[in-house]
């Protein structure tokens, strides 16, 4: 599952955080439950593994796990067998899973007297699952420790909250994120437009491989001209030009996502012009500067919330084409043509 | 893994341990020492609160052979075992992972047999609200025929979940969400005892971010002192709180109010870049918002309060800042805070907002301010207070022939309101006065004891408006409630939602959502004469020389307020009058009875006026 080496990915991402936990353990201080909060692509799971493997690992060095060890490889494959891990099986986890987590444990570890549970995006569990795992996590019988890994720390029960641990995982230092972007061959006007979408190089490295990136890109930058000229083709460039690009809901946030990137660049052009380097189109700072001259704050802000606001509509199955078209009619509207 | 968390090793094994909830755990106290111990108790409340730690220590006490006072001597073998979860008559059930019908059979089977080695087999069910509904008639069964020498405690933090006649079935005990001080209090003592070092402000910080938990204050302990080497820094707080600096809000807020929009969209901006949560940035905010609003009114009041820490700065804003605009920013932050709950994009949603709040302006020179305002304010009392009096004259001696009989509620005294103009503050007589109708001590008793619990569930900005609310009179069905400031007053009036709040709150916590008239409390005192003069006149208007005494009584005399206003809550006025005594009987002395009935002792001073 995982190939890459736990330690080493964080080591890069987090170093601070995967220091912290060596020491812990060093000073026998790890206690039996731990929230994860940060992006996906922080590096949550590889600390998690990490610290399980300083746990297990056979062969310590200079505060370390060696990464070789029996111990170690099965854990980095998450193939150990005292090392339960969850992730949602389709849109929730279910209670069902948490009770075999459970049973798995009331088994007495397999091998050593220590036992470790992941779960993967924990915000996904049902209220069910959730209320059924409060208990487990507060008086765990044996020597347990629970991760749970998520990147909405607010979608997770309080009562749960209160029992852990919570350590919050800083999103990736935009240099480290672009420096492992740039070894993914992307180019660098790109660096921060993609920091909004993942802070994951690996699922970078995916949109990049066909073309599918660039064109969601440009037919996006095309819409914001068309708008930005007032000419009403954009709202047919919604049909023609970004509805075919985008498939998966996924897909569709980032198109959304971008809309709302570029008129967040008006938003920087005409407040802090100096910043310019936070630009996520640095390539269109000509007509954003037009753009951020002519609008009002008022327009400008409105338009910014019609598309965060058409944004949260897209978790509650409204069809994805009327998103669109609404959000350009809007636009148009508050534009006054 | 040898660390224990320190919620685990200092959960109470005491009653005396347990944290902000005396009432509770001296009720439970007194009731040992009596030996008057129920079936089934009830303990609902917020988390973290003790609910469980009072369950288990009510378990020991009742069995423990040495109790004392009320108190296990968790010495004895089976105060151990009950401390270990090891003794086979304590049973605790996880109501959130046994939400089936068979498992509460199965307890309602194994309740019958007689406890083996405690004098009472206690079941302690949890998280009680999640049993299903087959669960739930199978628990009501068990508790309408209580097996002897068995107790149940049920747990919850969703009382309102649970069905009516299980909580008619039990003796019930709300616990409430502990007061920063007392948190703060208690974290002092664990740091002392355990020899750790701690800043001051890491500790305020963290006691105002637990929200009332115990238990969540324990563990962001736990944590600050994790990446503090073992010390609680005021850095390791905020990092694991995820809060921003003072400094920093109070830069926020003057770039904002100062229009500065592209300093406050940079500030943002690295606020987050440095990985501080938008969330948290929001409630700071929010916090510090108030605590401005707070200081402005009294800033004696604050200090003594609330934790927060004011530094020369923040003062300097108190002086420089216009409330309106306080009010305006805290509005459009919670409106955002709605939205964002859910977003994948706090960050775009707090540059809007900077900019809207870089925004915001008002007209300048409000009314509610400066001396000017004030006596606008004063001089239209006194104007209203006239004609309340004339009005109450004329009607009580027009309608003298009809009142002997009559039921007062119908016939309430309406004051005259043409003859004001342009009054600051208007206040609804007709719907104060059917309260005051029916008012007791004892309802009264009821919310006010329910108001406590009730702010923390309200909005921040709401909530910002309620904390200096006062109840100060209520029936069965309703509730007058007064406030400190009359700018206040006049929002909390005109805010549908937040009445709408405050009645769902109320239903909530007991059982019923009383009608909400709000007061100005610099008015309350001269409504609450008045009404009693015009139900004095009302039954005495066949002697026309009460009504000279009790119209100059009534003519807005403030002299008796400071000695009535804090003596609403004393409780020792008698329930022995029945109120029907009021229209029969033809002696003053029922009203100066009614009256204290209704406020307290503190009144009394109301005839000598
Ligand atoms: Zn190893
Ligand atoms: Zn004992």
């Amino acid at each position: 599952m995982q190939n890459t080496n736990p330690i080493k990915e964080a080591e890069f991402k987090q170093p601070n955080i995967l220091k912290h936990f060596m020491n812990v353990i060093k000073r026998n201080d790890l206690t039996h439950s731990y929230i994860f909060n940060g992006e996906s692509g922080s590096g949550k799971l590889s600390v998690a593994l990490s610290i399980t493997m300083r746990l297990f690992c056979t062969n310590v060095q200079n505060n370390f796990p060696c990464g070789k060890c029996n111990e170690c490889i099965r854990i980095s494959r998450l193939e150990h067998p005292d090392i339960v891990f969850i992730k949602p099986d389709g849109r929730s986890i279910k209670v069902d899973q948490v009770r075999f987590l459970k049973s798995e444990f009331s088994k007495s570890a397999v091998e050593g007297n220590q036992k470790i549970f992941i779960i993967d995006q924990a915000e996904k569990m049902s209220t069910n699952a959730a209320n059924s795992l409060l208990k487990f996590i507060e008086e765990p019988t044996g020597n347990i420790i629970s991760f749970l890994l998520t990147s909405h720390k607010n979608r997770i029960l309080p009562t749960i909250i209160s029992r852990t641990q919570v350590v919050n995982f800083k999103s990736l230092p935009q240099h480290v994120f672009n420096q492992e972007l740039k070894s993914s061959g992307v180019s660098s006007t790109d660096f921060n437009l993609i920091g909004t979408m993942t802070n994951s190089a690996k699922v970078a490295k995916q949109w990049f491989q066909d073309d599918w990136f660039n064109q969601l890109k440009k037919s996006i930058i095309r819409w914001f001209q068309l708008i930005a000229r007032k000419n009403s083709e954009s709202f047919i460039a919604v049909s023609s030009d970004i509805l075919p690009l985008v498939k998966t809901p996924s897909q569709k946030r980032m198109a959304v996502n971008m809309m709302i990137q570029i008129w967040r660049d008006v938003l920087q052009t005409k407040y802090v012009p100096s910043g310019s380097e936070n630009l996520k189109f640095p390539q269109m700072s000509g007509i954003l500067e037009k753009v951020a001259n002519h609008i009002s704050e008022q327009q400008l802000i409105k338009i910014i919330e019609i598309i965060l606001e058409s944004n949260r509509l897209l978790s509650i199955n409204v069809q994805f084409e009327n998103i669109l078209e609404s959000i350009t009619l809007q636009i148009m509207d508050k534009l006054n043509y | 893994m040898s660390y224990r968390a320190l919620y685990r090793v200092w959960r109470p094994q005491r009653f005396d341990e347990i944290i902000g909830q005396n009432v509770i755990t001296q009720t439970l106290k007194n009731a040992l020492i009596t030996n008057q111990i129920s079936h089934a108790y009830l303990f609902a409340g917020p988390r973290g609160t003790g609910k469980t730690s009072a369950a288990k220590i009510l378990a020991k006490a009742i069995n423990c052979p040495n109790q004392k006072d009320g108190e296990p001597c968790n010495k004895c073998a089976i105060c151990k075992a009950i401390t270990n979860g090891t003794l086979n008559d304590v049973i605790e059930i996880d109501a959130a992972s046994n939400n089936g019908v068979d498992e509460i059979r199965n307890v309602r089977d194994k309740a019958k047999y007689a406890p083996t080695e405690a004098k009472y087999k206690v079941y302690i069910i949890d998280e009680v609200h999640m049993l299903s509904t087959g669960a739930f008639n199978a628990l009501l069964k068990t508790l309408e025929e209580p097996p002897a020498n068995v107790v149940f405690i049920l747990a919850t933090t969703e009382p309102q979940k649970i069905p009516a006649t299980i909580i008619s079935r039990t003796q019930r005990f709300d616990f409430k969400r502990i007061r920063p001080k007392d948190i703060l209090k208690q974290m002092e003592h664990i740091l002392k005892s355990d020899q750790i070092d701690y800043d001051d402000r890491a500790l305020k910080l963290i006691a105002k971010s637990a929200e009332g938990g115990m238990r969540d204050a324990l563990s962001i302990l736990d944590e600050s002192m994790s990446y503090g080497d073992d010390k609680v820094t005021y850095q390791s707080a905020l990092q694991v709180t995820g809060s921003v600096t003072q400094d920093l809000l109070y830069d926020y807020f003057v770039e904002v109010v100062d229009h500065d929009t592209k300093s406050a969209l940079m500030n943002v901006q690295k606020i987050l870049a440095d990985g501080k949560d938008a969330n948290r940035f929001i409630e700071d905010l929010i916090n510090y918002c108030q605590d401005l609003l707070l200081y402005k009114q009294s800033p004696q009041m604050i200090e003594d309060h609330e934790l927060s820490v004011f530094d020369d700065r923040f003062k300097s804003l108190v002086k420089k800042v216009d409330d309106r605009i306080i009010y305006k920013i805290i509005e459009e932050v919670s409106n955002i805070q709605q939205q964002m709950r859910f977003t994948s994009h706090p960050d775009v949603y707090l540059e809007v907002l900077t900019v809207k709040l870089a925004n915001i302006k008002i007209t300048p020179k409000s009314s509610d301010d400066g001396n000017q305002g004030l006596i606008d304010q004063l001089s239209g009392q006194v104007k209203e207070l006239q004609s309340e009096v004339k009005a109450l004259k004329k009607q009580s001696i027009a309608s003298q022939s009809k009142l002997t009989k009559v039921n007062p509620e119908h016939n309430k005294p309406r004051p005259v309101h043409k003859e004001r103009h342009e009054q600051p503050v208007k206040i609804n007589l007709e719907k104060i006065y059917p309260v005051l109708n029916h008012a007791t001590k004892k309802d009264l008793n009821r919310i006010q004891n329910a108001w406590q619990e009730l702010l923390p569930m309200l909005k921040v900005t709401q909530r910002a408006i309620m904390n200096v609310s006062k109840p100060v009179a209520a029936s069965s069905d309703g509730v007058v409630v007064s406030f400190e400031y009359s700018f206040l007053y006049r929002r909390a009036d005109s805010s549908k939602e937040l009445i709408q709040a405050l009645e769902d709150g109320l239903n909530r916590i007991i059982g019923y959502s009383p009608t909400i008239v709000f007061v100005p409390s610099q008015k309350w005192p001269t409504i609450r004469k008045n009404y009693i003069t015009s139900n004095y006149l009302k039954q005495h208007s066949d002697n026309q020389n009460h009504h000279n005494q009790s119209s100059q009584s009534s003519s807005g005399d403030h002299s008796s307020d400071s000695n009535s206003k804090s003596d609403h809550s004393s409780s020792d006025s008698n329930d022995k009058n029945d109120p029907k005594n009021d229209h029969e009987n033809s002696q003053p002395n029922p009203i100066v009875k009614k009256a204290i009935d209704l406020f307290g002792n503190g009144i009394i001073d109301v005839k000598n006026d």
